[in-house]
């Protein structure tokens, strides 16, 4: 279960999609996600997941890959989808028994909020798995540097980003180690009631926060003994420059964050025989 | 009661573009009151095969029988819970899972989770407390000001307090320095003498594996490779070699020796009993 | 200068403080400690667990401060606050667990890490990552996430994030202690190659006495003091003494010693199995 999440993991793999700037892929990120958030009929919702299917095509991530991600926020979906179904009274009710009503309204809006969720997690997915934590941290850096002056530490929030990330897939792997190792005392995750199995967490958590505690102790020692001091006198190895796929690329995320919002104005298939039935009277 | 591992394979992420293979075909019998030897390189399927040993892990392929029954069968929950007390697993530096205020807390958890009564718990902590040679005076200590070496030895006897017909013993030694690691494989061949458990060793120290057991067990590659007696296992030296594995250097000087026409039998590859076989060598030659 | 290390009554104290957080003493890690390595020298230290060796080992980095004495490292004093940079770039250091001390999610991203700290322009840093991953052998791996590594080649690019500083000393501490046979072979082999190649000088703390025994001095502590120093078949022939340290001699010394206790001629210092093959064929 614990090995599905694949938010913030690389997928190393040479693609176009890979070596363009994390300022690029951050910007598109962004404004895909705000495009979601515009579009709302299903045309809209074909494009963009036309264009996010072309992205991932483009760089070469497996499509069964990059699915499993969705597995991490599953009940979640489930969660927002089921309650946009019951609570919209909005529409033409279409079921109706004991406290439940499920209207049309309703269904449209339950299933735009999915798509929308889902595309939100599989877009950003796209960004963690073709830019090295790294180069992301690198990009959100120089992206947020001008709030320097204004006195965020930019540079320490980076670096922070950049070792949660690492250290995300090692410290999964110690909680599974550890829920093994519980699991071989004798310990039962899985029955009892809500508050038992809270309890049952205390043998995992306090070996995890413990272990967490000593790596970062043990972490800060070796980034001492490499001479880090914070970025006073700090060069890079690869400095960021926006080459000309760059550019083009930042010309197609606007071209499709339009296309998106220009979506909203295309009339739905009723609306066009409407019109054209009105017309025709 | 045997465990017996027939024809198992385990896959990690079956069907994804990372699956891999970490057990391949292994079949294999551990009897009682044997003491066994575990070795492989990094990543050779041991870890993998002690969990399911203890049904941590399910086989993709092939079963494991404890007593004759299969513990993956559909709705052997129970079964499987009555194995992880029956097959005590130890896990590599097991004193990163400590996590109660107090050591005898700590140790009382296996059995606390047995449900077993007050007075047996109490008398199976202090079983195990004395097991591993820690005295009443560390019982209400934190755990976590104990030293390396103790605190080891209280995840040790956590495992011990559930009464465990068999031991597995993942790297016990792993980070303590050499006397540390003398006193602790020697507790280990102590309390082995004293309940006649069943130990299993993992380990890539030949020299710690070839001082204990009488069997040993070489992965490689998800494969079981070797299943003999020490002494016979480290005969192939360029082989274990070639795994990433070493032969004990004791084995080592029976091979040259015996290349110079020294008459060593196969099965010394312990200290002692190289020091005494070449005595009574020289000691017959020397007389004339 | 001649001298990597120069140690000087070295003393290194903390306090110790009871349940509610009052001090209540404090423990003397490294008790007046002298130590002299040339520069080159490729220095063993062994000791068993708690014996100072690591808390040694971090003050040449300056990662601790003597809180008596003095210990120059390069002709550098290291409470000179001014020094403490040139300090930590002259003297690399590669820790326990290869984990802990990888920084960045890909293997040349973490190997450019110190030398980016240093402010180095980044086509130096582009060559000086090209060669660490070389000397280490890694140059096939250089766009791998660290966690798809096995603990060998983790501790290889960690050495390789230290050359790239370009040291001229590295330090390390029990870097094998978590790694099977093959990652230990590995390790070893490229200290070797860096001591004898690279001229560098290392100072190795390990628990295993057959990787010792390839240094050329054994530097031998018990209780924050220097008890042993001396070439390695000097200092494992004593085997009694370093029986009592809590300590091992290689297999093959151990076994000459036990033949000697009993009556067998065989020389004492016997180092490895040929030599021990050998001994008893010309006493046969």
């Amino acid at each position: 279960m614990i090995r599905d999440i694949t938010i913030g993991q690389y997928y190393p793999v040479d693609s176009a999609v890979h070596r363009l700037d994390p300022r690029v892929k951050l910007a598109a990120t962004f404004l895909f996600i705000i495009g979601i958030f515009c579009v709302d009929n299903f045309l809209g919702f074909g494009l963009a997941i036309l264009m996010l299917a072309l992205v991932v095509k483009k760089s070469r991530i497996p499509y069964s890959y990059l699915l499993r991600g969705l597995k991490a926020i599953f009940i979640l979906l489930i969660f927002s989808v089921v309650m946009n179904l019951l609570l919209n009274r909005q529409g033409q009710p279409l079921v109706s028994f004991w406290i439940i009503t499920i209207t049309d309204q309703g269904i449209y809006t339950a299933a735009f909020l999915g798509l929308r969720l889902i595309l939100l997690v599989l877009g950003s997915s796209v960004m963690t798995l073709t830019t090295t934590p790294l180069e992301l941290t690198d990009g959100i850096e120089k992206a947020m540097r001008p709030l320097k002056k204004i006195r965020v530490p930019v540079h320490e929030i980076a670096m922070m980003m950049s070792i949660a990330l690492r250290f995300i897939p090692i410290l999964l792997e110690e909680t599974d180690k550890i829920m093994k190792a519980q699991q071989a005392r004798g310990a039962d995750f899985e029955s009892g009631n809500l508050l038992q199995r809270a309890k049952s967490m205390v043998p995992i958590l306090v070996p995890l926060f413990i272990s967490a505690f000593r790596r970062a102790d043990d972490l800060a020692t070796a980034m001492e003994a490499r001479c880090y001091r914070g970025d006073v006198g700090r060069t890079r190895m690869k400095e960021m420059i926006y080459s000309k796929e760059d550019k083009i690329a930042y010309g197609i995320v606007f071209l499709g964050l339009a296309l998106l919002i220009a979506s909203r104005f295309v009339p739905s298939l009723p609306e066009i025989l409407a019109l054209l039935s009105g017309g025709a009277l | 009661m045997p465990i017996e591992v027939k024809d198992v394979s385990y896959l990690y992420e079956p069907g994804s573009p990372f699956e891999k293979t970490a057990l391949s075909h292994v079949s294999l019998t551990i009897g009682q009151g044997e003491f066994i030897g575990l070795i492989g390189h990094t990543g050779s399927g041991k870890s993998t095969l002690i969990q399911h040993l203890n049904a941590l892990l399910a086989p993709t392929e092939g079963k494991v029988l404890y007593n004759g029954q299969d513990i993956f069968e559909e709705g052997a929950k129970e079964r499987r819970k009555e194995i992880r007390q029956k097959v005590g697993l130890v896990f590599q530096y097991p004193e990163h899972q400590l996590f109660e205020m107090t050591v005898w807390k700590d140790v009382a958890f296996g059995p606390t989770n047995m449900k077993l009564s007050e007075e047996e718990i109490k008398e199976r902590v202090e079983w195990a407390m004395d097991l591993v040679g820690l005295g009443p005076e560390y019982y209400e200590k934190s755990p976590f000001d104990l030293s390396g070496g103790q605190k080891r030895r209280v995840a040790v006897a956590g495992v011990l307090a559930m009464r465990p017909e068999y031991l597995i013993l993942d790297e016990p030694a792993a980070g303590l320095d050499p006397r540390g690691r003398d006193e602790l494989f020697d507790r280990i061949a102590m309390l082995r003498d004293k309940t006649g458990m069943t130990v299993v060793l993992v380990s890539h120290s030949m020299e710690d594996v070839a001082r204990y057991v009488d069997r040993i067990l070489v992965m490689d590659h998800g494969c079981l490779k070797y299943d003999d007696t020490p002494g016979e296992v480290f005969q192939h030296k360029e082989e274990l070699e070639a795994m990433g594995l070493a032969v004990p250097k004791i084995a080592e000087l029976g091979v040259m020796l015996r290349r110079k026409g020294f008459d060593i039998p196969k099965d010394v590859i312990r200290m002692e009993e190289m020091e005494e076989t070449l005595l009574r060598l020289f000691g017959k030659e020397a007389r004339p | 200068m001649e001298f990597m290390i120069e140690a000087k009554d070295l003393t290194f104290e903390y306090p110790v403080y009871d349940e509610n957080g009052n001090e209540t003493g404090s423990v003397r890690a490294v008790d007046r400690m002298d130590i002299l390595v040339q520069k080159g020298e490729f220095v063993a230290v062994l000791g068993h667990n708690g014996s100072g060796k690591s808390t040694f080992a971090r003050h040449i980095n300056a990662l601790f401060l003597p809180t008596d004495g003095e210990i120059l490292v390069d002709g550098m004093d290291t409470k000179d606050d001014t020094k403490v940079w040139d300090i930590r770039k002259n003297a690399g250091m590669v820790f326990q667990n290869p984990d802990n001390q990888i920084i960045a999610s890909v293997v040349e991203e973490d190997v450019a890490f110190g030398p980016e700290n240093l402010g180095f322009a980044p086509e130096k840093i582009r060559k000086n990552v090209d060669m660490g991953l070389q000397s280490v052998h890694m140059e096939a791996y250089r766009e791998a996430s660290p966690n798809k590594l096995s603990g060998g080649q983790k501790q290889r690019v960690a050495i390789a994030g230290i050359l790239a500083m370009e040291p001229e000393c590295i330090i390390l501490d029990e870097p094998t202690a978590m790694l099977d046979p093959s990652g230990r072979r590995e390790v070893m082999e490229t200290i070797e190659y860096l001591n004898r190649e690279k001229k560098m000088t290392i100072i190795y703390i390990t628990h295993h006495m057959e990787e010792a025994a390839r240094a050329d001095r054994i530097v031998v502590m018990d209780h924050g003091r220097v008890v042993m120093s001396g070439k390695p078949r000097q200092v494992f022939t004593q085997v009694d003494r370093m029986k009592e340290l809590g300590l091992d001699v290689p297999q093959a010394t151990e076994l000459a010693w036990r033949l000697r206790g009993r009556g067998l001629a065989v020389p004492q210092d016997i180092m490895t199995m040929e030599e021990m093959t050998e001994a008893l064929c010309r006493l046969k």
